[in-house]
């Protein structure tokens, strides 16, 4: 599988990368500005980064212009840009979160193995508001009842507000095989 | 020639007065420089020295400087002994007497509160998660770089100690901090996060105050990210977390991040340079406020300096140091700023890393 990792100029793109090696024979990460229409891959992976949805249009822009075949995963802001893509409300959030850690609280059956699993946050802003007819809200935080772990209903884009890839997450190997599972779909 | 000092092995340190200087030249990229040493002087024990801004010059560009200075410079050592620090210290020609110095903040509190309060807002808005804001202090001195090395030897406790007698200035360093050991194949780094001052059970609070631990944190995951940047063959993994460093004027919370590779040192420095734990996360959103906040370029502090021989070196992080240019001494201080950071508690843990230099508090 070739996975295209977008890097929206942050300090966790390798960590992804890194995570990512078990299930991609080939990882190009090449960053949000110099994206082009004509990229091919299996896998689309929007990184965390700084800022908002609104500062990255061409990603938006980017994910639209994809084929229906290809599988788009966004971590932290990838996941915002998600929701903001088909028109959801991403808000600021205090207090802000960052280099913590919560368990999550899995609502998914088939994903229940995480549940009460502790995963990183590294977030000032949510998704606060999206289409319950377009995501499916497979996890929240124990603590404060954020959206944790969304999935598109129509589309294959899945994608979560924690970082999988951190080394304060309990179980990566899990939050990976899934991913991969769901890739394999 | 000056006596050139710098940390080796645990108790060790290298002392030579027998060396060449070679400085990066200003339209020369530091990482050019350092290939160059590096295929001209491979076998040779080497010292290197590199300023903060490293391939950020244009960022920084139009910012005050303190002293001139290269970007980079290394000396390249003729003949050099391996002391322990008892032996070391005999060998300064210079007395322990008590200086006389008085050191003035080149930034009031009123002016570092706003700067923290100004980063509050943009960690709030998502901009970024930490920046490390530092500011100068200045005092007048007639001493020589041999003499305040020696005579703050015992004072700043901390196991990456120089004295190098650069062409303009003389460098002072008494840093605690880690940033790359490569010995063979093994990388590893240990960023300092997280102070408090030294009472009874200082220890335990600085342990348990969930603020600290959160700084210290994304700086993990930040080298982590640098050191997975630098070798894509292998994973970086965290080997040690929140252990407790205690310095006497101020006590620490340190990780260790370890890596494999068979990377050279000027590969390796343009995946990690400058260091994570003095920059802030994201790196790259982290210099643009360190540009647009701070006054003076920072130069030699916070950059790094150690030695390095074949394709195996020791790097500090260049904090806890004094310059010594014409009879001005300079030394910096700074915090790591985070959404739950209160803006008077930074300027004290800033006070606080000044150790037990004499400061007139500038309101």
């Amino acid at each position: 599988m070739k996975a295209l990792l977008i890097d929206h100029d942050d300090s966790f793109t390798y960590n992804l990368q890194d995570w990512l090696k078990p299930i991609c024979e080939e990882i190009e990460v090449i960053n949000h500005r110099d994206l082009q229409k004509n990229l091919h891959a299996h896998l689309v992976v929007l990184s965390p980064g700084p800022k908002s949805p609104q500062d990255y249009p061409h990603v938006v822009e980017f994910i639209q212009s994809l084929s229906p075949r290809s599988a788009v995963y966004g971590v932290c802001l990838g996941m915002q840009i998600l929701v903001h893509a088909a028109q959801g409300t991403v808000s600021p959030y205090a207090p802000a979160l960052h280099g913590k850690k919560s368990k999550l609280i899995v609502n998914a059956p088939e994903y229940k193995i995480l549940d009460n699993s502790f995963v990183a946050r590294y977030h000032s802003l949510y998704c606060s508001k999206y289409d319950s007819d377009q995501f499916e809200t497979l996890a929240t935080s124990a603590d404060d009842k954020i959206p944790m772990w969304l999935r598109h209903k129509q589309k294959r884009w899945m994608g979560v507000q924690f970082h999988p890839e951190s080394f304060l997450t309990a179980q990566p190997e899990t939050h990976l095989k899934i991913l991969n599972d769901w890739l394999r779909t | 020639m000056k006596p050139l000092i710098c940390f080796y092995q645990e108790d060790q340190y290298i002392y030579s007065d027998n060396y060449v200087l070679h400085s990066c030249k200003p339209d020369e990229s530091v990482h050019d420089f350092l290939s160059s040493i590096e295929n001209n002087f491979k076998k040779e024990l080497k010292v290197v020295q590199i300023n903060f801004e490293y391939s950020h010059q244009d960022l920084f560009k139009d910012k005050k400087e303190l002293y001139p200075a290269a970007k980079a410079a290394v000396f390249v050592l003729n003949q050099h002994e391996v002391l322990p620090a008892k032996s070391l210290v005999a060998k300064i020609p210079s007395t322990i007497t008590t200086l006389n110095l008085q050191f003035n903040t080149l930034e009031t509190e009123q002016d570092f509160i706003k700067k923290v309060e100004k980063i509050k807002t943009d960690i709030a808005n998502g901009r970024l998660y930490q920046v490390n804001l530092t500011a100068p202090m200045v005092s007048d001195s007639i001493y020589t770089g041999e003499k305040i090395f020696k005579n703050f030897f015992e004072k700043f406790s901390g196991q990456y100690k120089a004295l190098l007698p650069l062409t303009e200035y003389d460098l002072i360093s008494f840093s605690p901090e880690l940033f790359l050991k490569k010995q063979n194949k093994k990388l590893k780094t240990q960023p300092i996060k997280g102070s408090i001052a030294p009472t009874t059970d200082a220890g335990k609070k600085l342990i348990d105050n969930p603020k600290e631990d959160a700084e210290l944190s994304m700086i993990v995951d930040l080298l982590r990210n640098d050191l997975n940047h630098v070798e894509k063959e292998s994973s970086a993994k965290v080997t040690a977390h929140r252990e407790l460093m205690k310095l006497g004027y101020i006590e620490h919370t340190y990780s260790e991040i370890e890596i494999e590779t068979d990377k050279t040192l000027p590969e390796i420095l343009q995946s990690t340079l400058p260091g994570g734990s003095i920059s802030g996360c994201p790196k790259a959103e982290s210099l643009h406020v360190i540009a647009e906040l701070e006054v003076y370029k920072r130069q030699a502090y916070t950059g790094t300096i150690g030695w390095w021989k074949d394709n195996n070196f020791s790097l500090n992080i260049c904090i806890r140091s004094f310059i010594k240019y014409k009879n001005q001494l300079y030394y910096h201080a700074g915090c790591g700023i985070v959404y739950d950071s209160d803006a008077h508690k930074e300027w004290d843990e800033f006070l606080l890393k000044a150790g037990s230099l004499s400061l007139k508090n500038t309101k």
